[in-house]
């Protein structure tokens, strides 16, 4: 099985070789990298907007006496940065214009932590979560008072957005982590389509789809706003190129090769956790992650738009790679909170994962033409 | 030459058969072990190789029916699982399934016979409800690694060839899956 699915593999890389040798298919390309997703609008974009190939989180710690008024001020040049790279025009004094003609779907998307809210004497829509048994947080990655999530399909955009925000920023606020992420790279899979994760399993099967219903409910509230949540999930990839495909698979409760439950025969065919096999044991055992994460409830969903990250390998060759898991949703504590309560409780994944950072925000509805981010928080 | 590669490949992997077979925990021994005859039924201890975790244990009489059991628990290396009240004398089979040390669920079921006064001994008394040879009922959802699955011995053989090939090409598979 494994082998077909290689050979697969290495079919699709000739017919994208070939494909990518063709003019059409080179003016695509061109075109991909000036593809821009609109920033104005009642919705932040980076949210419903389909995951580009490559993200940086950067969350920043207020400096002592930035207030109200200052956090205004912040927020308008920040606005104007993120309204400008995303259309593929220079921020002002950029220092490297050149780099922003390729916007390759760029999009730059601030939220609000608690402290945040501190500074502007106002209420936090948010608050820490609850430590969780699994948890190993380490500092560094954990919390912040602003986050800015940059994301496109061309890391060298990533850098520059990433670069002209920092440089706005950083006289009203300190850096207190970064965190990139990479997915496949652009236009090498069809859009829509779920990605694998460094663990090798297909990530993003039971996401709510953008534009329907059931996408609006469970991630957006009706002022616009919506919550983030972003973890550092840390793989233990030695350990797990122990586990066998029995064993993978029984942890998930899904095929490696298709992602389709245990039970199913393709990926998005609804798991049957009723199912028992001859023992009467359940199909998808008690502990399965797909059981563990599921949730009945539409409106309870979450969006996962996680990244990968894959960190300097040690010495010794053991990789340090894991997740940049960021979820949207209207309301972490109604709709993320059970979700990871269930996991931590029991679910025969966590011998492999380790969550090792975690911060929350408020995601402030979008602005249009002449408004700012955050304008309704902070005016 | 492929297919004197493909030869020694082969001998390779029957030489290194049991290597993989042992990284996953295994079933030891039971109380009731296998086949016996028990005068009293108060708990149920299986034993592994090593502490397993994730447990669940089921029993169920020569109907099907199931007995109702505590929740498996494990200490150190046994299972133990308390019988909620003593059954009829008759014939039982022990159902389980556990997450190995590596991750791997194995899975196994234990018939035996529990003697008394044959009062309340459902007629059916013939044999075990299921069909096959139920105690070398390979684990999981895909047999992957059949022949360590229980403590049963001489399935590897009792199984044939087809079993055995069966077994090699998913070892080989797995072989070049994980770089082995």
């Amino acid at each position: 099985m494994a082998e077909l699915t290689r050979r697969g593999l290495l079919a699709g890389g000739v017919v994208a070789g070939v494909a990518a040798l063709t003019p059409a298919a080179s003016a695509q390309q061109a075109r991909a990298a000036e593809t821009v997703v609109p920033f104005h609008g009642p919705r932040q974009a980076g949210v419903a907007t389909e995951p580009q190939a490559h993200a940086v989180f950067v969350a920043f710690d207020l400096r002592e006496g930035v207030d109200r008024d200052a956090l205004g001020r912040m927020m308008r040049l920040l606005t104007d940065d993120a309204r400008r790279l995303t259309q593929g025009r220079p921020a002002l004094a950029d220092t490297e214009p050149e780099l922003a003609a390729s916007p390759a779907r760029l999009t730059v998307t601030f939220g609000f932590g608690p402290g945040l809210y501190a500074h502007a004497d106002a209420k936090s829509p948010v608050k820490p979560l609850p430590r969780f048994s699994v948890d190993k947080l380490e500092k560094r990655w954990t919390g912040g008072d602003l986050l800015v999530q940059i994301c496109a399909d061309d890391p060298l955009t990533v850098t520059h957005a990433l670069r002209m925000i920092v440089k706005d920023a950083r006289s009203f606020a300190t850096v207190r982590w970064t965190q990139r992420g990479f997915r496949r790279a652009a236009g090498t899979q069809p859009g829509g389509q779920t990605q694998r994760n460094v663990m090798g399993q297909l990530d993003g099967t039971a996401n709510p789809r953008p534009g329907t219903p059931e996408f609006d409910l469970a991630v957006w509230r009706p002022d616009g706003t919506t919550q983030l949540v972003v973890r550092r999930i840390k793989a233990e990839l030695e350990t797990w190129d122990a586990a066998d495909v029995v064993a993978r698979e029984f942890t998930i409760g899904r095929r490696l090769a298709t992602g389709a439950p245990l039970t199913g025969v393709k990926e998005h065919d609804a798991p049957d956790f009723a199912a028992t096999e001859a023992h009467g044991f359940p199909v998808i055992s008690e502990y399965a992650h797909i059981r563990r994460a599921h949730v009945g409830d539409p409106s309870l969903r979450i969006l996962r738009r996680v990244y990968n990250y894959d960190e300097d390998v040690t010495a010794q060759g053991h990789a340090d790679s894991g997740l940049v898991f960021a979820s949207y949703q209207a309301d972490i504590e109604r709709q993320f909170v059970p979700i990871q309560r269930q996991l931590a409780e029991a679910d025969l994944l966590n011998e492999w994962i380790t969550p090792i950072g975690s911060a929350v925000f408020a995601i402030p509805r979008g602005c249009d033409e002449k408004g700012w981010i955050g304008q309704e928080v902070l005016s | 030459m492929r297919a004197v590669a493909a030869l020694a490949a082969l001998l390779a992997v029957l030489v290194a058969a049991s290597a993989p077979a042992q990284a996953h925990d295994q079933l030891k021994g039971s109380d009731p072990a296998k086949d016996a005859t028990v005068g009293s039924l108060d708990s149920i201890t299986l034993t592994f190789s090593a502490g397993v975790r994730f447990p669940a244990m089921v029993l169920h009489d020569a109907a099907g029916a199931a007995i109702p059991l505590t929740e498996p628990e494990v200490q150190g290396k046994d299972l133990v699982a308390g019988v909620v009240s003593p059954p009829a004398p008759g014939r039982y089979v022990i159902g389980w399934r556990v997450v190995s040390s590596d991750g791997h669920p194995i899975e196994g079921e234990i018939p035996f016979t529990l003697a008394g006064s044959a009062t309340a001994v459902s007629p059916g008394t013939a044999a075990v409800p299921t069909a096959g040879a139920p105690a070398e009922r390979p684990a999981g959802p895909v047999p992957v690694s059949a022949p360590e699955e229980d403590s049963g011995g001489g399935l590897l053989w009792a199984g044939g060839a087809l079993v055995v090939l069966l077994g090699l090409g998913l070892f080989l598979v797995r072989g070049r899956r994980t770089g082995r």
